[in-house]
């Protein structure tokens, strides 16, 4: 690994915030000489000032940026990199990225052009997970065209949920109540051109259950490490908000059935790297749902499992290097309870709609066991074009309770104005008597109102009236000030004072 | 000076010396309560803050279109609020929202344009998904407000807008 700076070998980074900064500062401690891709609207953030080097894509369109896959090959072959770390999100599970990278001799950080491609397509993986005897929820066939109403099998129990066949992000994805909403939802995609192109399909939805992921890591032997499972059921829009591991939803019995399951799973499609398997749990039953096949933003919580860099290691993987003291399947017991929670630019009050702009002041006060991962900082904007990703706060101890209570705390010590920020609403979920109790469903959000509107005290209405009336009448005194002023500047204003006066 | 203000639905009187400006503490009495008040920071465009006996509130105020007062946000916590009543000097009165729906759609935030599905001319009804707005990954369908033809289409597909661009106009 190491050598004189000349001999040092290059990875390519065309990813963004917090995530860019992950891998900035994994694959620097190991020797290697960063280079970072970046939007115009992100020439002023925080991973270009980190990285060793850096390149401006033209344009911040999508497209044209961290999405175009031809040119950030052209630069790669052209800057010679011996890597390419995509992230997560953008291209890291294209499998088409990850061919252009070996045809072009350049080491993918991630799966295989192979193991992307069964990943990528949720229906033919479904089938391939059944064809091994493992347990999926109900679903349809592909879906690409528009539907009359007898078009969804009666055997699918409502309510259900509508997905892309390809597609991460939550991007497209509806509930439906009801055969009519369901028709009118599905006929609603399938008037955009990507949704039917790749097509979406029907699958039942379990709003009651948990959904829990399975981090794993597997060598080019064959040895496994199974790392403690996530939950990741509070959800908003299909995004994950609030995480915890170990779930408390999950029983000793189910646990090693799932590591059992997700074995065979990776055995069968022979993949090698890290990723997780995630299962949808309700009743001591575990259906399979889906693969992430890259680290997550929840990548901190196996690296607190395991004691080591997660993205270090993917990258060892990714080189060929063996997995330490491992032989067959190793399974990480966890020693600590760790909570994850994302804050989000975003109005929970209004559909977590998007809020851009630049950040005032941002703030906090770190303690021992919480830790807080941000790209962004006093006077940085917040582009209206990417994910509304502020950062993401962990917090780690031995007891849950001690766990909620910390993390509760800490949220105290974070300022951030400038904004419309979830804190807030963070707050409150960790105050509601439901997750206390871990009492975590994929349907939360929709069942809790009560974590939206919190009744306000007397004295804290009191108390905004004060303000709202300070201020309003700081305005008046300010508006009163200037129309006397703009009186003064009027032609023979002084001459009447001064006739006055006389008289 | 004399204030009423409605704050989440409740009435308030509030009194303030006329010339208090909060640089020292100054008093202010809302329903025969008083509150002493001072001037954290005072920023025009960004930051504002009070201290209200001697603890700091950092406040954000939403205002409605005439620039009156129409919520505030203390901590990030947010309250509406309405100014009733300024002395007897005039009273400051709610405009009856109108019944006519306005058929303009406008974007409430930055973004980029996916897709549009109908075009100028063409008759659409209230609810129907007009274009596909997409911000921060976010992707919102944006409906008509009401019944009636497509005037004017103010936005292409693959379009960047900023804020309060006119998306469409239905007539």
């Amino acid at each position: 690994m190491q050598g004189t700076p000349e001999s040092k070998e290059k990875v390519l980074i065309p990813n963004r915030g917090v995530i860019a900064l992950d891998i900035l500062y994994s694959l620097k401690s190991i020797g290697l000489e960063t280079i970072l891709l970046h939007s115009p609207a992100d020439s002023l953030s925080l991973p270009v000032k980190l990285a060793d080097k850096s390149y401006k894509f033209y344009s911040s369109k999508l497209e044209d940026s961290y999405m175009d896959l031809n040119s950030i090959i052209e630069k790669a072959i052209e800057l010679k990199v011996n890597y390419i770390h995509p992230g997560y999100g953008f291209l890291s599970e294209r499998p088409e990225f990850s061919k252009l990278c070996r045809d072009n001799n350049i080491n993918f950080i991630g799966p295989e052009y192979e193991v992307l491609k069964i990943v990528e397509n949720k229906i033919e993986l479904l089938k391939t997970i059944e064809n091994l005897g493992i347990k999926t929820l109900n679903h349809s066939n592909p879906i690409t065209s528009s539907l009359e109403s007898e078009s969804i099998s009666h055997d699918l129990k409502f309510p259900l949920i509508i997905k892309p066949i390809k597609g991460s992000g939550g991007n497209g994805i509806v509930i439906a109540e009801y055969r009519k909403d369901a028709i009118d939802k599905i006929n609603a995609l399938m008037q955009r051109d990507k949704y039917q192109k790749n097509g979406i399909f029907v699958e039942e939805f379990l709003p009651y259950a948990h959904e829990i992921e399975i981090p794993f890591i597997r060598d080019i032997k064959g040895n496994i490490i199974f790392l403690p499972e996530i939950e990741s059921s509070v959800q908003r829009r299909f995004q994950k908000i609030f995480q915890e591991s170990p779930s408390v939803n999950v029983s000793e019995n189910l646990r090693q059935s799932m590591y059992e399951n997700s074995k065979k799973i990776i055995e069968k499609i022979n993949y090698m790297g890290l990723g997780y398997i995630e299962f949808i749990v309700e009743n001591d039953n575990a259906y399979f749902s889906e693969i992430n096949p890259t680290f997550q933003i929840n990548t901190m919580i196996p690296e607190i499992h395991i004691k080591s860099n997660f993205i270090k290691k993917q990258f060892a993987i990714s080189r060929g290097e063996l997995l330490h003291n491992v032989n067959g399947v190793k399974i990480v017991k966890p020693d600590h309870k760790i909570l994850l929670m994302s804050l989000m630019a975003e109005n929970p009050n209004n559909n977590f709609q998007p809020s851009s702009g630049t950040i005032t002041e941002f703030f906090h006060y770190s303690t021992l066991r919480d830790i807080f991962k941000t790209h962004l900082y006093t006077r940085s904007k917040v582009p209206p074009i990417y994910d509304p990703y502020i950062g993401k706060i962990l917090s780690f101890t031995q007891k849950r309770e001690t766990a909620i209570s910390n993390m509760r705390n800490f949220l105290d010590n974070i300022i951030i104005r400038g904004i419309r920020t979830n804190l807030n609403f963070l707050k409150n979920l960790l105050d509601n008597e439901s997750l206390k109790q871990g009492k975590t469903i994929i349907d939360f959000l929709n069942l809790k109102h009560e974590i939206f509107v919190k009744p306000k005290t007397e004295e804290e209405i009191l108390i905004a009236t004060a303000l709202v009336s300070a201020e309003f009448h700081l305005q008046n005194r300010k508006k009163n000030y200037k129309a006397k002023l703009e009186k003064m500047k009027q032609p023979g204003f002084f001459k009447k004072i001064i006739k006055q006066i006389l008289r | 000076m004399k204030y009423k203000f409605q704050l989440d639905k409740k009435n308030f009187s509030v009194e303030i010396a006329n010339n208090a400006t909060f640089h020292s503490e100054t008093n202010i009495k809302i329903n025969k309560k008083n509150l002493n008040l001072l001037i954290g920071e005072y920023d025009e465009e960004e930051t504002k803050s009070f201290f209200i006996n001697n603890r700091l509130y950092q406040i954000e105020i939403i205002k409605n279109n005439e620039g009156y007062p129409s919520g505030i946000y203390v901590n990030n916590k947010y309250f509406s609020a309405s100014l009733l009543k300024i002395d007897s000097l005039f009273y400051y009165k709610h405009k009856p929202i109108s019944s006519q729906k306005s058929g303009i759609s406008k974007s409430f935030i930055p973004g980029n344009i996916k897709k549009i599905f109908y075009n100028v001319n063409d008759k659409v009804n209230e609810g129907d998904i007009i274009l596909i707005h997409e911000a921060m990954k976010m992707e919102n369908e944006i409906r008509a407000p009401k019944s009636g033809i497509i005037k004017k289409i103010g936005v292409n597909e693959g379009e960047n807008i900023l804020a309060n661009h006119i998306l469409f106009e239905i007539e």
